[in-house]
């Protein structure tokens, strides 16, 4: 069999009932998959990528980049000054899972995660084994991956490095021009490596001691607009170390956690570096099987050394937070949570959640959610010169959301409806000759998600979804901007996914149909719907020997996800993995 | 036959009349959809390709988005940052395409395009068959500019003819009697060079970001400064174009923008502060406030029709949707209001 490896829970997913949380299993039979590739194939949301391999901002559940974050191995790691991740530079090659959490999550998740968020984490594998990969492709690409994972005793740990290049001089035409000209991308050429070590120590039965260390650098020219003659070069550095304590004594369960995550953006020439400290402590109580309970902490060192700041700056934030859980049936399961962050000059709202599932029949369940939720300013927002404005208020959200699940044996469906209205909305403006943040926008955002899988046939499997995001300025500093969608956010995404798999081959085929999405507030203009579809044959001819063959985007269609920043026509991808077993360790 | 030949020969003498006999002093104008009216410049989003010019005729009311795609099939690019109008020809600088394209204003159908010498283009002024084009040039990895500088092209075939160094952020240009006025917004500087032969006359120091130059009805030049980042520290000042010297300068109590035009007489001149817009008559004691734009998101231009006597002020909206323009009387209450492009800088009013 192909390797899959099984789905892990998230550490606070007990207490998410209602929320939706949906597993993105990574490519590991090619190199390069970045989580913005995932995301934008089988995720239900939107990229919003300045061109290929380019800056890529997540648009989920009808908001704007930065009110979502990347959790690695549990931690926001969105970057500092920015609040917000490129999610076309986390390689998927160093991670074992992505799961996506649809909707508001502050109360579970604390800041930034009005929208959504995206976990990224690392399992141990209790098998000593070398996976190495060789991808060579379309426009200049080749990677090169390798993961290590072997274990003795109490250990377990895994090694994985990757590299990637690409002139990515793709061809595209410019679709505004008569005769839809060909032309050549320049400047978007880019190199890529990365590694990160993961190790796990099982003292006993009951401790549990991890370490995780990641480091990826990207270095790569920036894509221009079209019409543009810009030539920027942009270098991003991301370290990030975390020890972990875990203790399990059955009815009780502690976690703590200390982190040191750190970017560095080189753009052009002009450095800025961004650390963030993190400590937390979780207890878990399991007191009965109808009650469960969760208290935490965490505290936070946001800092940032950017030119444009007048000095260094540096934030404390702490969170404390509270879950209960409680199943009166087997057929009943409630949550609530509640958080209230501290953070100096501010006072973000205290963030409830309440959420059910209920099994109506066997296979349907009824689910649903309300929750508040909240992002504090970036550090950009208020200190940046010029425009920083330290008067800003947190951004908060209220929402809820219902849904129903069905579960059989050859078919699954999850249909979800989601409404939120998120006051104090950050929009930057010109203001006397420079742009500053105020609180001026609320924006309305409501939509309808379906995401379905059906066993068709032995081997045969159809994977589905579809969202609708209505993202409704209800007022703002401009009345031409009320009742119009918010600029990137499509209002209809559907996303299919048809797998037919042997005992030793396989083939997939993906596609997706994205409607218009306007640029402007105004919705004056918007860029044309596209279809994609992309093709996967797998092959495992030995243990030892697998080869994959993708065929992106066969259509060739020209497409963009960010006005005049052109994307990729058709593509290639051949890989090859040499993957060796070695005896188990005693 | 012969009757015909003398008929077809009268009528070619009567044309040649009409398009040649309209005198040296009065040059013709164009004819076309858009010679007459105003031109709105819209830079459009850095880096999004969509700067684009509205035009407005005030007679019909009609307004015209896009004129440059719409007659030319083709984008105008990245970032318009002026449009200059001389004889026939409008020169668009066009600042992060690298270009200036030159239009037959009249019909806006393209008539070349200037490339050669250009880094971070900002103004033009035509003089008899030269453009002097001021580039900021290029920044280093500090964000200094490394050289600005005026490119001297010579309009017969737009080949670079070579260049001026300048101060920083080589701005606004302003030729009058065959001397070259530059604004240099990195600096608190005019300098003067000649026209001709290109050699520096003379630098005057002005306040700190010195923008649009203007002439008044007494030939002596004025020039706006924003002054200092969050400084409060604006400045008009006025040059006398005999010996560059300064004649007045008014000290204000906030940042002005760098934006500054004179009335059909050149005895009244406009600029803004923020949402505030005041006007100034040379011969009074301080500027007046004209009207406040408290609906608005940022003025981010303004102009003055001399043949409608209004002032025309835009709201950028943030750039995030197509901007604003609003007409006012010179008493400044609003007349009315039409819709331009992504962030409409400026207004060029046909001859």
């Amino acid at each position: 069999m192909l390797d899959e490896l099984t789905v892990v829970g998230l550490e606070w997913q007990s207490f998410a009932t209602g929320v939706k949380i949906s597993p993105l299993t990574p490519d590991s039979l090619s190199t390069g998959q970045s989580l913005a590739d995932l995301l934008q194939a089988h995720g239900m949301a939107y990229l919003k990528t300045y061109g290929s391999g380019q800056l890529s901002t997540l648009n989920i559940r009808g908001t704007g980049a930065s009110q979502n974050a990347i959790f690695w191995q549990g931690i926001n790691s969105n970057v500092t000054s920015l609040g917000l991740s490129d999610f076309s530079i986390s390689p998927m090659a160093l991670v074992d899972q992505a799961s996506v959490q649809y909707g508001a999550g502050s109360s579970l998740l604390g800041s930034d995660v009005i929208g959504g968020s995206v976990h990224l984490t690392t399992v141990p594998r209790r098998t000593n084994a070398l996976a190495m990969t060789l991808s060579q492709g379309s426009f200049g690409l080749w990677g090169t991956q390798t993961r290590a994972t072997y274990y003795r005793q109490q250990w377990s740990a895994a090694t994985r490095v990757f590299y990637q290049s690409s002139d990515n001089d793709f061809v595209y035409r410019n679709e505004s021009v008569p005769g839809r000209p060909k032309a050549r991308m320049e400047n978007a050429a880019y190199q890529q490596m990365g590694a990160s070590q993961d190790v796990w120590y099982q003292a006993n039965d009951r401790h549990r001691i991890s370490a995780h260390l990641w480091y990826q650098m990207m270095d790569r020219q920036i894509q221009p607009g079209l019409y543009s003659t810009q030539k920027d070069h942009q270098d991003d550095e991301t370290v990030r170390g975390l020890i972990q304590w875990a203790a399990d004594y059955g009815s009780h369960r502690g976690n703590l956690k200390i982190a040191r995550l750190q970017d560095r953006i080189d753009f052009n020439g002009d450095a800025s570096v961004m650390p963030r400290t993190y400590i937390a402590y979780e207890h878990e109580y399991f007191g009965n099987e109808v009650w469960t309970a969760r208290a935490g902490f965490n505290w936070q060192l946001l800092s940032a050394a950017i030119d444009a700041y007048s000095t260094d700056v540096s934030e404390q934030r702490q969170d404390v937070f509270f879950s209960v859980g409680w199943h009166p049936s087997s057929r009943l399961d409630i949550s609530a949570n509640v958080r209230q962050s501290f953070v100096e000059g501010f006072d973000p709202p205290v963030t409830p959640s309440v959420g059910w599932a209920y099994m109506l029949a066997d296979g349907l369940t009824w689910t649903g959610n309300l929750s508040r939720s909240y992002r504090v300013p970036t550090l950009n927002d208020r200190y940046w010169r010029p425009g920083g404005n330290t008067q800003l208020r947190p951004e908060s959200g209220r929402h809820a959301e219902t849904g129903v699940e069905i579960d059989h044996l050859r078919f699954a469906h999850v249909l979800s409806a989601y409404y939120g209205d998120v006051a104090d909305w950050i929009i930057w403006l010109p203001l006397e000759g420079y742009w500053s943040p105020d609180n001026i926008d609320q924006v309305e955002i409501y939509g309808v998600e379906y995401q379905g899988t059906w066993e068709i046939h032995q081997g045969l499997t159809a994977r589905a979804s579809y969202a609708l995001n209505q993202s409704i300025r209800k007022s703002g500093a401009v009345a031409a901007f009320e009742g119009r969608q918010l600029p990137y956010v499509p209002r209809h995404q559907i996303k299919w996914s048809l797998t037919y798999r042997e005992s030793w081959w396989s083939v997939r085929g993906n596609g997706q149909w994205t409607s218009q999405r306007f640029t402007n507030a105004d919705n004056s203009t918007a860029l044309a719907a596209f279809m994609m579809v992309d093709v996967v044959a797998t092959a495992k001819i030995s243990e030892a020997w697998s080869f994959q063959f993708k065929a992106n985007n066969i259509t060739n269609e020209q497409y963009q996800l960010v006005l005049n920043r052109p994307m990729p026509g058709r593509n290639y991808q051949i890989s090859v993995q040499h993957q060796l077993n070695f005896s188990k360790g005693s | 036959m012969r009757k015909h030949t003398l008929y077809y020969y009268g009528l070619a003498v009567v044309l040649l009349c009409i398009t040649a006999c309209g005198g040296d002093d009065a040059p013709e104008l164009p004819t076309g959809d858009y010679a007459n009216g105003v031109f709105v410049v819209n830079e459009g989003n850095f880096g999004g390709g969509n700067a684009s010019i509205t035009h407005f005729n005030a007679a019909t009311s009609t307004v015209t988005p896009e004129v440059y795609a719409l007659i030319n099939g083709v984008p105008l690019g990245d970032v318009a940052q002026s449009m200059h109008i001389a004889d026939d020809k409008a020169y668009i600088v066009v600042n992060n395409s690298a270009k200036v394209e030159i239009v037959n204003y009249g019909t806006f159908t393209s008539a070349g395009v200037i490339t050669d010498g250009l880094a971070n283009p900002r103004y033009v002024a035509v003089h008899g068959e030269r453009a002097f084009i001021s580039n900021w040039g290029n920044f280093d990895s500090n964000f200094q500019l490394d050289q600005s500088f005026i490119a001297v092209v010579d309009l017969t075939d737009n080949t670079l003819e070579t260049s001026i160094n300048t101060d920083d952020g080589s701005e606004q240009i302003l030729i009058f009697e065959d001397k070259l006025y530059l604004s240099n917004s990195f600096t608190n500087n005019v300098q003067v060079f000649d026209v001709n032969t290109y050699e520096l006359l003379g630098s005057t120091a002005v306040g700190q970001g010195p923008g649009q130059i203007t002439l008044d009805a007494n030939d002596n030049l004025w020039v706006i400064s924003q002054g200092r980042f969050g400084g409060n520290d604006g400045t008009l000042t006025c040059i006398r174009t005999s010996d560059y010297s300064i004649e007045r300068q008014l000290n204000f109590r906030y940042n002005a923008a760098s934006r500054l035009v004179a009335n059909h007489s050149d005895n009244l001149l406009y600029y803004y502060s923020g949402n505030t817009i005041w006007q100034f008559s040379p011969q009074a004691a301080g500027p007046e406030v004209l009207a406040e734009m408290s609906d608005f998101v940022g003025i981010y231009g303004i102009g003055y029709s001399p043949e409608e006597r209004l002032i025309y002020v835009s709201d950028g909206v943030g750039f995030a949707g197509q901007g604003n323009v609003v007409r006012l009387a010179t008493d400044g209450t609003r007349v009315d209001e039409f819709t331009a492009g992504i962030g409409p800088n400026s207004f060029v009013f046909t001859p």
